[in-house]
């Protein structure tokens, strides 16, 4: 293996691997931010997940533009500029700004069907038989109000006001905005918001299209602010939010990837103190992370970001392997570089193969991002180990010029052997307390499972979404339901048996008013079924002949009104009707079309007060299906962290198999260090009060291989090499904590629990790691 | 029924509402009895001193009145009519209560309008859901504020006089408010009020005669607090 020859085939391999990852990185590179991305698919029902996707695709790329000025009229003209101005980027499929066409479009699609088309208040008056009384005397009321000139026009031709009802019905689902002079919008504290939504004509989530978003949005807040200087703009969309979350994961990138290297060139220069150790530390890292990324594009075909940054981090491991030659080459004054390679495979095998268990570990977890990263790591910790164990003896023939003397960080690195020899009661004791510490932790550890917990963006982005929601009155904290049939007409039906459901569940105050098309586009059934009611007025039209008599209205639209009633032909409103037509403008995202069973239609909930007995109400109902996507990921990632624990026991296990056949029962004193250094880790977190996610128990995973490394090298050191075994100790963890140590200082919290976790766990396993020595000692 | 939601629907659908009724020729220029009041010489952008002394007693008081009202809706073969009183306190308010033909409550606020039927059914509507709704209740409860400056800020203002008392004519100055309301005239003598006309943009108009209005005292005002306190 140690060998010319080996090393001409490794050459070739890695020739290959190199082209492959420049053919995947120039003509398939495709990187995905969602964050969502990295959770699995629901597996109970995969007809209602494409649903979900469908609906989250369709409403991702809805973007919101609240734009506002102290006043009315300025912030009106400026809604008047940016619509225009939104429309002709090319950047938006439809942006709806002008609602002066939809007015009338409204009035003219729906007035023609007011006979058959009736308000959910109207039609339980009519079933119950009281209408024709209850309309008389609200419209007898009516009039004398001072705000009778709103109610007046609809007299002429339709006297019991149905129409106007109607009206209401809509408006009680309109949320918080109204119309104002063609525009959507609200008063409050002072000043006026107008709104405007549009739809993506790209992917949310392409970064081509979120740059050239921002940089759009930014110059017409430019323009508008010179000319309206006191106008504000806010905006929401998920391709913001999923443009900071790209950039903040670039970013960390970047900078973690930078300091990370710096540190590790840092630390090879001063032990090594050599140009050429510090050039060859460099090719395991191009080598593993290069050909890594290219055989992870070519097999899952694109990769998360996360995957990325992850990825960049493997450094500290990668060079792990060639400090380890390294170490020995510096501190071995009689060098043979074969003779020390063959020497030191069996620990480098141990260590390599303990890792890439505890990184594949991670590809037995649904999430598919973490599939990513344990190939992506596995891959590049096998590529790290094979190119030190070919190329890296070939390099260094001669022995290191400093051989002979000891390294300063040699005696830094005999601390924790120092501590554990000569100051046993006081090592013992300080173990005793982080256990106590870690009980204390254990017990006090918040485990959170909200997704929000690992994708947290920024505060300011967090505060302009939130405004707003609140400005459109739309909660945080809502669900949708999504509503199939076999065809259009059993979809809508079983949505009008659902509004029923929904209207009892607002009225007993377990949700606010849900967006629903029953509102506006009813069943065929249910128009002939209003059509029906109706017809019953005619059975009191004495009654209301004499009461719209003494009110005044002349006879001739009294006759008009019971001769439509009566001669009420008018055509069905058809879903492909309303579809093509612009009422429908707004609220088309609702109508999720064909699926491969049938029909889907979506319900927007707002607020949803009393979820328990809402989610009972709504359980039996036909072909309706409640989700919420914050609540489902918050019990899938429950259900996924319980996985992962068993996940990490079974890993844990698996390691501790392997040392005992490696050490017999003397591998109990090397996996004693990693179990301690796993539970004082959790503790810490505990102790910390920060919340313990999946991403901290998998990370456990990580503090398993890595650490395990540190007690392998003790128990595999040879007693007359103690130097070397302990400078090769501390610059693996060295290296370790900068790359992996670094992720805590990320601004992604997934990265930053990955960090942490792995900081604190191979910290512990390196102070802890002088008890494997025992494994050592009884050989 | 949801009455106030009716109508505050109505105020948020508006545009539609002028396809409907199309402003036809304003009562105001075609009605004899202010043709003269709306004339240019009678704008008026400064505080009338007729009016000082009646806006001086107005401001920061309430006031209550009975009054019986006369609803020309052109439509209609035969006015509507009916009575009541109002009471305004200027921090709750306006109250209308109807006690002829039948009993009915309303509240009008700057924020919600607050429904009661004689069934003792309660309807509560906010208007910062509905900027044409509070537009309009604003502008309402300006014309009770005593206040000049609300005043001259949501209308343009006219002022004529003569021995037998004074006209102040009013007309929208926000266009969404216009296309309802073409012309309010408040008529008085000294500091009483004695009639107000509501003239809409369709041709309907509205004429309150006002009977016994009295300024309230604090101890008044705190009594009639009750009439602005429903049970939620």
């Amino acid at each position: 293996m140690v060998s010319k020859k080996g090393a001409i085939l490794w050459a070739i391999v890695v020739t290959v691997l190199s082209v492959l990852a420049w053919y995947q990185v120039g003509y398939h590179w495709n990187i995905r931010t969602d964050i969502l991305e990295l959770f699995p698919k629901n597996e109970r029902d995969p007809s209602l997940a494409t649903l979900r996707q469908m609906a989250a695709g369709k409403l991702g790329q809805t973007v919101a533009v609240v734009v506002s000025d102290p006043d009315p009229a300025t912030a009106k003209m400026a809604i008047r500029q940016l619509g225009p101005m939104m429309e002709s980027s090319g950047l938006f499929s439809e942006v709806n700004w002008n609602h002066q066409g939809a007015e009338k479009a409204f009035k003219d699609f729906y007035w023609p069907h007011r006979y058959q088309f009736v308000s959910p208040d109207v039609r339980a008056l009519l079933r119950d038989g009281s209408a024709h009384t209850n309309l008389l005397r609200h419209l007898e009321r009516e009039l004398r109000q001072p705000t009778s000139p709103f109610v007046t026009v609809f007299l002429k031709d339709d006297p019991l006001l149905l129409f106007a009802h109607q009206l209401e019905s809509w408006n009680r689902v309109a949320g918080k905005m109204g119309l104002d002079d063609g525009v959507l919008g609200v008063s409050e504290g002072g000043r006026f918001y107008g709104f405007i939504s549009a739809k993506l004509a790209g992917s949310p989530f392409d970064e081509a299209e979120q740059s050239r978003l921002e940089d759009e949005m930014a110059g017409w807040q430019v323009i508008l602010r010179s000319r309206h200087p006191q106008v504000e703009v806010l905006t929401t969309s998920v391709a913001r939010f999923a443009s900071a979350a790209r950039r903040g994961m670039e970013e960390d990138m970047n900078r973690i990837g930078l300091y990370s290297t710096l540190g590790i060139l840092f630390l090879v220069l001063v032990v090594f103190r050599s140009v050429k150790h510090l050039l060859l530390t460099l090719v395991p890292l191009a080598v593993s992370i290069w050909c890594a990324l290219g055989l992870s594009l070519a097999v899952f075909g694109e990769l998360h970001a996360l995957t990325l940054v992850f990825g960049a981090s493997l450094t500290g491991v990668c060079v792990d392997y060639g400090n380890i030659f390294f170490t020995h080459h510096r501190m071995t004054p009689s060098w043979d570089a074969v003779k020390t390679m063959r020497a030191l495979l069996p620990a480098l095998w141990l260590a390599a193969l303990t890792t890439i268990i505890s990184f594949a570990a991670l590809a037995f977890t649904p999430l598919a991002g973490l599939q990513q990263i344990a190939f992506f790591s596995s891959c590049g910790i096998l590529l790290a180990f094979l190119t030190v164990v070919f190329w890296f003896p070939l390099c260094f023939r001669q022995s290191h010029p400093l051989a002979a003397k000891s390294s300063g960080t040699f005696r830094l690195s005999r601390w924790p052997m120092e501590f554990w020899t000569k100051h046993r009661t006081t090592a013992l004791i300080t173990v005793a307390v982080a256990l106590a510490l870690t009980a204390k932790g254990l017990i006090n550890l918040n485990i959170n499972d909200n997704p929000t917990a690992l994708s947290a963006p920024g505060a300011a982005l967090m505060a302009e979404d939130s405004r707003i929601r609140e400005l459109i009155g739309a909660g945080q904290t809502h669900g949708n339901i999504v509503v199939r049939g076999k065809t259009a007409e059993e979809a809508l039906q079983n949505m009008e048996k659902l509004q029923d459901v929904l209207a009892q569940a607002e009225t007993r105050g377990w949700i606010d008013p849900a967006v629903s098309l029953s509102y506006f586009l009813p069943s065929k059934k249910r128009q002939e079924e209003d059509a029906r009611l109706l017809s019953g007025l005619l059975t009191h039209e004495n009654e209301i002949r004499g009461r719209l008599d003494a009110l005044g209205l002349p006879e001739e639209n009294i006759q008009a009104f019971f001769l439509a009633l009566k001669q009420n032909h008018a055509p069905p409103i058809l879903p492909e009707t309303w579809l093509s037509n612009p009422v429908s403008a707004g609220l088309r995202d609702l109508w999720l079309g064909n699926t491969a069973d049938g029909v889907a239609l979506l319900v927007q909930l707002r607020q949803i007060h009393d979820p328990a007995k809402f989610k009972a109400a709504i359980a039996s109902l036909p072909g309706v299906a409640y989700f919420n996507q914050e609540e489902d990921l918050t019990r899938l990632l429950g259900r996924y962290r319980v996985s992962a624990t068993w996940l990490v026991a079974m890993a844990y296990s698996l390691i501790f198999v392997l040392l005992l056949w490696r050490y017999g029962w003397r591998g109990i004193a090397v996996i004693i260090p990693c179990l301690l250094s796993a539970a004082i880790t959790v503790g810490m977190i505990g102790l910390c009060r920060s919340p313990f996610t999946l991403m901290h128990c998998l990370a456990l995973l990580l503090v398993l291989g890595m650490g395990v490394d540190y007690s392998i090298f003790f128990a595999e050191g040879d007693p007359n090499k103690d130097s070397t075994t302990f400078l090769c100790i501390v610059l693996c963890c060295g290296t370790t904590v900068l790359s992996f140590g670094l992720l805590s200082f990320s601004s992604q919290a997934a990265l930053h629990a990955i960090g942490l976790t792995t900081m604190i766990g191979i910290i512990s396993a390196w102070l802890l790691a002088p008890i494997a020595i025992h494994a050592r000692k009884r050989a | 029924m949801r009455a106030i939601c009716l109508i505050v629907l109505c105020l948020n659908l508006l545009p539609f509402l002028a396809h409907s009724a199309p402003a036809e020729n304003s009562p105001a220029e075609t009605t004899n009895h202010f043709v003269s009041l709306f004339q240019e010489q009678f704008r008026c952008a400064t505080l009338p001193e007729l009016l000082r002394p009646l806006l001086k007693r107005q401001q920061g008081l309430g006031f209550e009145v009975a009054f019986k009202e006369e609803k020309r809706i052109q439509l209609l073969k035969r006015p509507l009519h009916s009575a009541g009183e109002l009471v305004f306190l200027p921090d709750k308010g306006l109250y209308r209560k109807l006690t002829q033909p039948f009993r009915q409550e309303l509240i009008v606020n700057r924020d919600f309008i607050l429904h009661r039927d004689d069934d003792g059914e309660i309807t509560r509507m906010a208007t910062d859901k509905q900027p044409v709704a509070r537009a309009f209740t604003e502008s309402f409860l300006t014309l009770f504020s005593g206040s000049w400056p609300d005043l001259t800020n949501r209308f343009d203002a006219n002022f004529t006089a003569t021995s037998q008392g004074w006209q102040l004519g009013l007309r929208p100055k926000l266009p969404v408010m216009a296309k309802i309301i073409s012309a309010i005239v408040i008529e008085g003598q000294g500091d009483q009020l004695h009639r107000l006309w509501v003239i809409e943009a369709n041709g309907d108009l509205t004429v309150d005669d006002y009977l016994q209005p009295k300024f309230l005292t604090p101890d008044q005002a705190r009594e009639r607090l009750p009439l602005f306190q429903w049970p939620k």
